[in-house]
C-alpha cells in the first residue's frame, strides 16, 4: 500500500506540468520547492538522522551555488561537470564543519555553524571573483549534451530527477549501516559510543552528506534562477531551511517534500506578502515545536490513520 | 599621538562593546536559568526599538520614550515566557532553542509587516557634537551608552546577589527541582528571567539604533558579536558576558584600525570558532559536565 501511494505521487509529479501547461509561473514555484526539497534533505540527514544541529546550511547552497556558476562562466566547463565538482567543494566543506561536531554539541555546534556560515557569506561578499555584494548574474541555464533546460517545464524536470536521487540516497542511508549508527548517537551519543559506534566517523559522514545534497541544491539555484548574491544565503535562509525540516517532519523524507511544498505554496496564499509569510511559517514552526513534534507528515499520518480505522469499523 | 589615537579607539570600541555587552548580557542570563539559547534576543530589541520609534513618530519626547519602552520591553519578554515558552517547560533546552529561531521569524517578518523594510532614522538619547578632552574625543551617544551599560550592570549585580528574586533566580539556576522542592515559583523566575532579558533586549536596540541605523535585521550583527561575547566570556558567566563584550567592542577597532578594516565584521567570527574549539568554557565559564 505504501508504494502504490508512493508510485501514485510520482505520477503526479511528473504529470503536473502537462496540466499546468498554460501556468509556467507555477511550475517555476514547484521547481523552487524541489530545489529546497534537496537542501532539506540533506540538513535532515544531519538534523533529523544525526541529531546535529547546523545553523549554516544556506551556506553550503552558496558554495554549490558560486562554485558551479563561476566554473561554468569563468572557466567553460560543462555544467554536469561542474555540478559534480560543486558538489564535492561542499561535501568537502562539510567535511571540515564536522570537525567542531566532534567537540562541540547542541547550542555550541549551533552558535559554530551560524558562525561558520555567516563568515562563507562574508568570504562570498569580498571576493571579487565572485562578483562581490552584487553577486553573479545571467547564470547560464544547466545543459547536459547539448540539451539546453531553458524552459521552466525542462528545468522542473532536471529538479525533479535530482530530487528522486536525493529521495534514493536518504532512503538508502536510513536502511543501511550507516544510517542506523547515525540513529543510535542521535539518540544518546554516549550510549551509541558504548556499543562501538564510531561517533566521530558518522558525524563526519552526516555533515560531509548533508552538506553535498546543500551544495546540490545551490547548483540548481544558481542554474534555475540565473541570479544569486551573497546576502541571499544568510542566517535568514539557514533558519528558513530549518524551519522547513521541522515543520514538514525532522527525521522522514516524505516531510522534507511537504515541508518545501508548504514553504514555496504559502506565500502565494497570502499574496506574496513575503514578511506575512515569515510570520506565518515562524508560527508553524513553533507550533510544530510546541505540539506537534513529528511536523506535517505525523499530522498527515495520523489524519490517515483515523481514516482508515473508521473504515474498518 | 600615538597614544592618543590608541586611547580614543579604546573609547570609542567600549561604547561600541557597551551594546554587545547588554545583548550578551540578556542571551547569558536566559542560558543560565534555562540551558536554551535565545537566538531571538537581538530580534526582541529590534521590534522594541521600532515601538520606540513608532512612539517617537507619536511626537512624545524621546527620553520619556526611553522609559516607556525599557518598561514595555521588560513586559514583552514576560508576555513571550507567559504566552508561548510555558507551556514547553519539560522539553529539552534544544527544543526551547529551536522555537527562538521561530520567534526570528516571526519578530522580523512582524517588523517588516508593521514598519516596512527600510531603513528608519533613530535619534540618539543625547544629541549635540561630540565631547572634547585632553585630546580624546567622545560620542555623545557612547557617553550616554556607558553610564547606562553601567547602571543596569550594577542594577543587575545587585539584583541577584541582595534581593530575594535574585536568590531565587541563582537558586532555579543551580538546580530547578531542588528550588522547587524549596517553594521557589520557577514560573515566576522563568518569566523574570525572560522579563529581564527583554529590558536588557529593549535598551540594547535602542542604544544601537543611532549607530547602525533602525531596520529589520539591524540587530543580526550586534547579536552574532553579543554571542562572541558571550562564547569569550565563556557563556554561563556573567561578568564574562560584560567583559567580553567591552573586550569584543575594543579588539574590533583596534584591528580594524591597525591591520584592515575588512577584518571587522570576520574577527568575530574567527573568535568565536577558535574560542569554542580551543577551550569552550571561555575566558570564565565552569566546566559543564554531560550528564548521561
Amino acid at each position: 500500500m505504501k508504494n502504490k501511494t508512493n508510485l501514485t505521487i510520482l505520477l503526479i509529479a511528473l504529470a503536473l506540468p502537462l496540466v499546468l501547461y498554460s501556468k509556467p509561473a507555477f511550475v517555476g514555484y514547484l521547481t523552487l520547492a524541489g530545489i529546497m526539497a534537496i537542501s532539506a534533505l540533506g540538513l535532515n540527514i544531519i538534523l533529523g538522522y544525526s541529531g546535529q544541529i547546523s545553523l549554516g546550511h544556506a551556506a553550503f547552497m552558496a558554495i554549490g551555488a558560486y562554485s558551479s556558476a563561476i566554473l561554468t562562466m569563468q572557466f567553460h566547463i560543462p555544467f554536469i561537470l561542474a555540478l559534480i565538482v560543486s558538489v564535492l567543494i561542499a561535501a568537502f566543506v562539510g567535511i571540515l564543519v564536522g570537525f567542531p561536531s566532534l567537540r562541540l554539541s547542541g547550542f555550541y555546534l549551533a552558535i559554530v555553524t551560524m558562525a561558520l556560515g555567516e563568515a562563507v557569506v562574508s568570504i562570498f561578499k569580498n571576493w571579487k571573483l565572485a562578483g562581490g555584494n552584487f553577486g553573479i548574474r545571467n547564470i547560464p541555464p544547466p545543459s547536459i549534451l547539448g540539451f539546453v533546460f531553458s524552459g521552466e517545464i525542462s528545468k522542473y524536470y532536471l529538479v525533479l530527477f535530482f530530487l528522486l536521487l536525493s529521495v534514493y540516497i536518504s532512503n538508502n542511508l536510513v536502511r543501511s549501516n550507516t544510517g542506523r549508527a547515525m540513529r543510535a548517537l542521535r539518540d544518546s551519543e554516549i550510549a551509541a559510543q558504548s556499543v562501538g559506534v564510531n561517533v566521530a566517523k558518522y558525524k563526519i559522514i552526516a555533515f560531509s552528506l548533508g552538506s553535498a545534497l546543500g551544495g546540490l541544491s545551490g547548483v540548481l539555484y544558481a542554474h534555475t534562477v540565473t541570479y544569486i548574491h551573497p546576502t541571499a544565503f544568510g542566517i535568514g535562509l539557514s533558519i528558513e531551511i530549518l524551519a522547513i525540516v521541522m515543520v514538514g517532519g525532522v527525521g522522514t523524507i516524505a516531510g522534507q517534500i511537504i515541508g518545501s511544498l508548504f514553504w514555496v505554496i504559502l506565500p502565494l496564499f497570502i499574496g506574496n506578502v513575503e514578511t506575512l509569510s515569515s510570520v506565518i511559517f515562524g508560527a508553524a514552526l513553533i507550533i510544530v515545536v510546541l505540539l506537534y513534534p513529528r511536523g506535517l507528515v505525523g499530522i498527515l499520518n495520523a489524519g490517515a490513520l483515523r481514516k482508515f480505522s473508521k473504515r474498518r469499523r | 599621538m600615538n597614544t592618543l589615537i590608541l586611547s580614543n579607539l579604546i573609547v570609542s570600541g567600549l561604547g561600541t562593546g557597551a551594546i554587545y555587552a547588554i545583548v550578551a548580557l540578556g542571551i547569558v542570563f536566559i542560558f543560565r536559568t534555562m540551558e536554551a539559547v535565545n537566538f531571538a534576543e537581538g530580534d526582541m530589541g529590534m521590534f522594541m526599538t521600532f515601538v520606540a520609534f513608532s512612539l517617537i513618530c507619536l511626537k512624545i519626547p524621546y527620553p520619556l520614550v526611553f522609559i516607556i519602552v525599557v518598561a514595555l520591553s521588560f513586559l514583552f519578554g514576560v508576555l513571550v515566557e507567559k504566552g508561548i515558552l510555558q507551556f514547553i517547560k519539560g522539553m529539552s533546552p534544544m527544543a526551547i532553542t529551536i522555537v527562538t529561531l521561530g520567534f526570528v521569524m516571526v519578530f522580523q517578518g512582524l517588523a517588516g509587516f508593521i514598519w516596512g523594510t527600510d531603513t528608519k532614522p533613530f535619534p540618539p538619547l543625547w544629541k549635540g557634537p561630540p565631547i572634547k578632552a585632553h585630546g580624546i574625543i567622545l560620542g555623545r551617544q557612547d557617553v550616554v551608552t556607558l553610564i547606562t551599560a553601567f547602571v543596569i550592570f550594577i542594577i543587575f549585580v545587585l539584583l541577584l546577589k541582595k534581593t530575594k528574586i535574585g536568590i531565587a533566580v541563582r537558586a532555579v539556576s543551580e538546580d530547578r527541582y531542588a528550588a522547587l522542592l524549596m517553594g521557589v515559583r520557577v514560573s515566576t523566575i522563568f518569566a523574570f528571567v525572560w522579563g529581564f532579558s527583554g529590558l536588557l533586549a529593549g535598551l540594547g536596540g535602542m542604544l544601537a539604533a543611532p549607530r547602525f541605523s533602525l531596520d529589520v535585521n539591524m540587530m543580526t550583527t550586534i547579536q552574532l558579536e553579543a554571542f562572541t561575547a558571550a562564547v569569550l566570556g565563556g557563556f554561563s558567566s556573567i561578568p564574562g558576558a560584560i567583559f567580553g563584550g567591552l573586550t569584543l567592542g575594543v579588539l574590533e577597532n583596534l584591528i580594524s584600525f591597525y591591520v584592515s578594516s575588512s577584518l571587522k565584521e570576520p574577527i568575530s567570527l574567527i573568535i568565536i570558532v577558535v574560542v569554542l574549539l580551543v577551550s569552550p568554557n571561555g575566558l570564565f565559564g565552569k566546566k559543564m559536565n554531560k550528564k548521561v
